[in-house]
């Protein structure tokens, strides 16, 4: 008779073995997180290491928070940010911390620039069609995060094209039904098989560049702010006024360089970014310089003296304005609380209060100022009234647009009231959309709330148009090659 | 509120495997088995220690599972599916074994189970609680070992089905006597020739005194004057009365073992005591002794009287 204790004689203690209490938890094989891979290529190599049935997606199709057809299953977007897919499911099947697995999808980074919780794989940019590089898939079985970056062509470490097309001509896909992982699904050629193709010079100097660039964004924790967008703003438009940028012919979205619509600042992504810093020819090192200037600690004050934010409010509603206009780039500041506009040695231009106590400004600019105020609010009203019949969500930019007001950041002033106008308008669509059937929940969810408005927007800046300078371009490289 | 003298003062429980007669009767035969690559039926009565002991033979037996995707894993072990008797229910109980597994198709999870079969090295089949195997799972089983057996594979395993047996006899045997069908003839022919059935027998007096020996030294420093083995004689009589031991075998089973000595040491421990009185045996057996059909009241404590 013995007694013998049950860990004694297992194998789990031992080095790279995982110890026998993970055993149900864990996949049959379980595979680690290589080191800058993407999920969708750490999905197919779970697939292949644990032999799933042939082209399923079988992993994928596993971990998913809701029942997707394989079509879209193999859609690359759907891998950005891995909403869909139970992340910690996954960790916990790999015994894989969750961070790791985290990190193969661009969210972390994504929430840390924009800092926001609810980020998608559009603020990345547009998603490119599946593509690999055939020696990453040679080497270790990798399809790399840097295969999702939109401006890029070719792998940066080795320096062949990104392969979209099989030799058979048959467009390749994450998944295959009836195909092993990394395979053609047509002529069942595996993957590392496909011919290497170079990328030129000029693409694989490019897109060093340009990964460098998304590396330090996505890594670095640089928070997109308004002032900073404002700065590169300004940046931009300096350097196009010195004459320092090349004249390069429209790119192939006909874009600014960031777009005018960047009054929601998270709307531009990030690929715009790197595409506006690629453009202006800004290394890694000058972006984080100049993303990271010390932040304008204002200690303005607004000087119209009816303005209740002057010199007695406790906090500072004065604001960054940068104007663009008869090739001259100003500073200005404006006042969230009453809209007025004035320069940094305290000179007001724009004011909409008559008893405003300076003599910077004539009082019959300042009624006309005040009529075109009371015409802004007819027409405002009048179109809010037209969207609530129109069943059309009730933001401020939308409102704003169609009653063919400005999006200068000042007419969201408190006290012009402008904003009140929509928000009472956009609290009764929500009252009316209540009780409706789910969906309508999508127009539930844009319709404006004031938590939306409590960041100051930048000014509209007007995009720079050919026969003044030259014109700002996103994604210039590819224009340049069809030039 | 739970300190740490509280926790001192709470009893605690070993759960050291204890090698006794029953597993030193069932564990190498098992891995005789596995060696050998031999087919067996093995019953044994219900609270013997079979399941305890085939998960012990697991564990033991090399399985691992590396962090670059090689896994090892020797011995298949399952439960039979209870009330399901498709082949689906059996293949989703042999792939659970292999840890997180999607669901899939029948049609594709069982040619899966015997390329993961081989992949892994399995050399042993053991199926617990075998008597709720259907002919459809039966025949399925054999036609996994069948397609490990041939190319590609040419891989050779054993199959062990534990049973639980009843009147001294092993249901599935019995089955087999009967059923004279080609599928159950078909299986019948793979059993060993030798041992094709075998009944594991549970403790005499003479291993009841060894378990007895086990606790005391498993259990000596909660209780300093423990001193079962003199008793050895006493439990094994109190195990094996009519009701304990339906069947009259004579033999008492370590789930009987184990839920008297427990009662004792728990109850001894609680009274502040180092050694187990005959007293409190007395109690246990006449406790372990009640009929199933005897219902126990549950009152409140009575009303105080105003």
């Amino acid at each position: 008779m013995q007694k013998s204790d049950t860990d004694s004689h297992k194998p789990g203690a031992e080095a790279g073995l995982l110890p026998d209490a993970l055993w149900h938890q864990t996949f049959p094989h379980v595979v680690p997180v290589i080191e800058g891979e993407w999920l969708l290529g750490l999905l197919l190599r779970c697939d292949e290491a644990n032999n799933w049935p042939a082209g399923a997606g079988t992993t994928a199709t596993f971990l998913g928070r809701y029942s997707i057809g394989p079509g879209p299953l193999a859609k690359p977007a759907l891998y950005i940010t891995g909403s869909v897919l139970d992340l910690d499911r996954l960790a916990s099947a790999l015994n894989e911390d969750l961070e790791k697995v985290e990190g193969t999808t661009f969210t972390g980074a994504l929430q840390r620039f924009f800092s926001r919780s609810d980020c998608t794989a559009r603020l990345l940019g547009l998603t490119p069609s599946f593509r690999i590089c055939t020696q990453c898939i040679r080497e270790q079985r990798l399809l790399a995060q840097t295969c999702m970056y939109p401006l890029l062509r070719s792998c940066p470490e080795h320096g062949l094209l990104f392969q979209q097309v099989c030799s058979c001509g048959t467009r390749l896909k994450a998944f295959n039904k009836g195909t092993p992982p990394f395979t053609c699904g047509a002529c069942m050629m595996p993957w590392h098989r496909l011919t290497d193709v170079p990328a030129t010079r000029e693409v694989a100097d490019f897109d060093v560049g340009v990964s460098a660039l998304y590396k330090v964004l996505l890594s670095e924790h640089l928070e997109l702010t308004v002032e900073r967008l404002v700065r590169v703003r300004r940046y931009a438009a300096q350097q196009v006024l010195s004459g320092v940028w090349p004249e390069l012919p429209r790119g192939a979205f006909g874009r600014g360089l960031l777009p005018a619509i960047a009054n929601i600042h998270y709307m531009v992504s990030i690929t715009q970014w790197v595409a506006c810093f690629s453009a202006l020819q800004v290394t890694p090192e000058r972006m984080i310089a100049l993303m990271q200037e010390p932040e304008s600690t204002t200690a303005l004050v607004c000087p119209n003296r009816a303005c209740s934010g002057g010199a007695n409010s406790r906090t500072s509603t004065v604001h960054l304005y940068t104007s663009y206009k008869h090739k001259k780039c100003e500073d200005y500041y404006y006042c969230a609380e009453c809209g007025s506009r004035f320069t940094e040695s305290g000179r007001l231009v724009v004011t909409f209060d008559s008893n405003h106590g300076s003599r910077d400004i004539e009082p019959k600019k300042v009624a006309r100022l005040q009529q075109q105020l009371a015409q802004w609010k007819t027409r405002l009203e009048a179109t809010c009234v037209k969207m609530l019949g129109q069943g059309h969500p009730i933001t401020v930019e939308e409102a704003f647009a169609k009653a063919h007001l400005s999006q200068n950041a000042n007419l969201r002033a408190l006290n012009l009231g402008l904003v009140s106008i929509v928000e009472f308008y956009a609290m009764r669509q929500r009252a009316a959309m209540a009780g409706y059937a789910p969906g309508k929940a999508q127009i539930l969810r844009h319709i404006y709330s004031p938590a939306s408005n409590t960041r100051p927007r930048p000014p509209h800046l007007p995009s720079i148009s050919a026969t003044q300078t030259q014109e700002i371009y996103m994604y210039g490289h590819e224009a340049n090659q069809s030039a | 509120m739970i300190t740490q003298s509280t926790l001192s003062m709470t009893f605690r429980v070993s759960d050291t495997f204890i090698y006794n007669g029953f597993q030193g009767r069932l564990l190498p035969f098992l891995a005789k088995s596995r060696a050998e690559r031999t087919w067996h039926i093995i019953g044994a009565v219900p609270g013997s220690g079979k399941t305890y002991g085939i998960g012990e033979v697991v564990r033991g037996s090399g399985m691992a599972k590396g962090k670059f995707g090689t896994t090892h894993m020797p011995i298949l072990s399952f439960r039979s599916p209870k009330n399901a008797r498709s082949e689906n229910a059996l293949g989703i109980a042999m792939t659970a074994a292999f840890g997180v597994v999607p669901n899939m198709p029948w049609d594709l999870r069982r040619t899966w189970l015997v390329s993961e079969t081989d992949r892994v090295g399995v050399e042993l089949i053991i199926a617990d609680d075998a008597q709720d195997l259907s002919l459809e799972q039966l025949t399925y089983l054999r036609e996994l070992t069948d397609n490990l057996e041939a190319p590609p594979y040419n891989r050779k395993v054993g199959l062990c089905l534990v049973c639980a047996s009843e009147n001294n006899t092993i249901p599935l045997v019995d089955t087999f006597k009967i059923r004279n069908e080609l599928k159950w003839r078909q299986f019948k022919r793979r059993l060993d020739a030798e041992t094709p059935s075998v009944m594991v027998s549970n403790h005499n007096v003479r291993e009841v005194r060894e378990i007895c020996k086990v606790y005391e030294a498993l259990y000596r420093d909660q209780l300093p004057d423990l001193h079962l083995q003199q008793w050895a004689k006493a439990i094994h009589g109190y195990l094996t009365t009519p009701i304990l031991d339906p069947e009259g075998s004579g033999e008492a089973t370590m789930h009987n073992i184990h839920r008297f000595l427990m009662y004792c040491l728990r109850t001894t421990f609680e009274l502040k005591k180092s050694d187990v009185e005959d007293s409190l045996l007395i109690a246990a057996s006449e406790l372990m002794n009640l009929d199933f059909e005897s219902v126990k009241q549950l009152k409140g404590a009575e009303d105080a009287e105003v």
